[in-house]
């Protein structure tokens, strides 16, 4: 299990996370959403031991996550994290030599599925087809816990959707996914478990069998938790007309 | 793996560094050369009786160190350490923005020495053949002006006090192994106190401790090259310091 209890993280003055207490099984998939800022990416950030906690603990199993157990997290974020030099190829050789537990069938299966080049660098690539491999490395890592942080940004809907579908065929029962996005649409017949971040707090956790059971929609579960106003275009719109008068 | 493609970045930096340098070593032998030559035909006159060139008594040869001055050794000495020394900057920042490639170094389940230890040795292996290659222009700029300058002309003391004095003593300390040890600590000072100082940038507050150390480094290695008075031990000893802060900072200071 990893586990986050009172977890707070700050950047200089501003605050990252609020004691943020939750915990992923594995077998899990979780979708964490959250408007710009609420805390997602900081959160994965510091699973991964990227932002420094100021206050609580993250245990793996029971204990303070450490170097060699970073092979059991895997992490992939549309913000390209991986070696531009390098061909996708070079990088699965690289993984493998890193991470024991490398699924190489994995690997050829969802590069095949993307029709990426395995000999083309990775600068070279466009931002979409980087995204997709570093999805597919991190699918790959034979990690246990596999952290998502907006992984298909620069991808059209017809690669995200394929994907989950994908996706769901591939993952072990034991492989937790925790997938941060705002597409939430698109993941809501993919996610078994939605956590709501707002302003660096987590406001909500459920499942999604907790929703169905009391007859909620994903999409307007969310609006109610977030206190979504819904006159908020209507607003705006009727006072930019009265300005313009 | 492709390991050489991975490290390809810092071997072609470290060879065109070595090519480049090598090059305008040449071109500072030859302006030495030339200033050797006009010096040695500066110690001849024409005679009017027998119409050939013949030592002027009174004529006195510049010594080499003058020489090597003016030929501009000290210069590419400093040139050549700066932009070696640099090189870790442009690496470390790079695994930044050009791609943000640290985030895969720092989750990966190896000691993150290494990353340190791939920063530090480029630059160190280049400062080592750059240090090298002066030693060869100085052996040679002394072997070239005793074979050229007539045996009358050459200051007495030359053969003796060359290696013993600046800059030569300076850069190439051999008569003394202490002081060697030294210029080697200077060599790998240089770069470790750029990697510390670029890592603790990128820490922000929590490099604070860090940057400081990189500053007390720098100071020690100005220091050493302005010959301010202090035990030549210091230099060695920051080196160590200024290194294990490195390897204590990736290790235990968040850089992502």
């Amino acid at each position: 299990m990893l586990e986050m209890k009172k977890v707070s993280v700050s950047y200089g003055i501003s605050t990252g996370l609020k004691e943020v207490t939750i915990a992923f099984q594995p077998g899990e998939i979780v979708g964490i959403f959250g408007e710009n800022g609420a805390g997602k990416s900081t959160l994965m950030n510091a699973i991964l031991g990227f932002s420094p906690l100021k206050e609580g603990t993250i245990t793996l199993d029971g204990r303070k996550i450490r170097r060699k157990d970073l092979a059991r997290l895997s992490y992939a974020s549309s913000e390209h994290t991986l070696f531009p030099m390098l061909t996708a190829r070079d990088h699965k050789e690289f993984f493998q030599s890193m991470f024991p537990r490398f699924i190489s069938k994995r690997y050829d299966f969802l590069m095949n599925f993307f029709a990426l080049p395995q000999d083309l660098v990775v600068r070279s690539m466009s931002s979409g087809q980087q995204n997709q491999l570093e999805t597919i490395l991190a699918l790959s890592q034979g990690a246990d816990y596999i952290l998502l942080d907006e992984p298909f940004a620069g991808n059209d809907i017809f690669n995200r959707e394929d994907f989950y579908k994908v996706l769901l065929g591939l993952l072990e029962p034991t492989e937790c996914l925790i997938l941060s996005t705002h597409l939430i649409e698109e993941i809501k017949h993919f996610v078994g478990r939605v956590v709501l971040l707002k302003k660096t707090k987590v406001i909500a956790d459920r499942s999604c069998e907790w929703l169905e059971e009391n007859g909620l929609d994903l999409v307007s579960w969310m609006r109610d938790a977030y206190h979504y106003d819904e006159q908020r275009v209507g607003k705006t719109l009727q006072a930019f007309q009265e300005d313009k008068e | 793996m492709n390991i050489v493609r991975t490290l390809k970045g810092r071997f072609a930096a470290v060879i065109i560094g070595i090519v480049l340098a090598f090059l305008s070593l040449i071109l500072i032998f030859i302006i030495y050369f030339t200033k050797l030559s006009d010096a040695i035909s500066d110690l001849y006159v024409l005679d009017s009786y027998y119409f050939v060139k013949v030592l002027a008594p009174e004529s006195t040869m510049p010594s080499i160190n003058d020489l090597l001055l003016q030929s501009g050794i000290v210069i590419w000495m400093v040139v050549t350490l700066s932009i070696s020394t640099s090189l870790p900057i442009f690496f470390i920042l790079r695994d930044y923005y050009k791609m943000n490639s640290i985030r895969t170094i720092m989750r990966l389940p190896i000691p993150k020495t290494f990353y340190y230890l791939d920063k530090l040795l480029p630059p160190v292996i280049l400062n080592s053949v750059l240090w090298a290659m002066q030693f060869v222009f100085f052996s040679q700029a002394e072997r070239v002006y005793l074979s050229e300058v007539p045996d009358v002309k050459i200051p007495a003391d030359i053969p003796v006090m060359f290696w013993s004095s600046a800059p030569a003593n300076n850069l190439c300390p051999i008569e003394s192994p202490t002081n060697m040890l030294v210029v080697i600590s200077f060599l790998i000072l240089l770069p470790a106190v750029v990697i510390l100082f670029t890592l603790a940038q990128r820490s922000r507050i929590r490099g604070i401790f860090s940057g400081l150390v990189a500053i007390c480094g720098g100071f020690v290695a100005l220091s050493y090259l302005m010959e301010f008075p202090f035990s030549l031990w210091i230099v060695p000893a920051a080196a160590v310091i200024v290194i294990i802060s490195g390897i204590w900072h990736v290790n235990r200071i968040q850089i992502v």
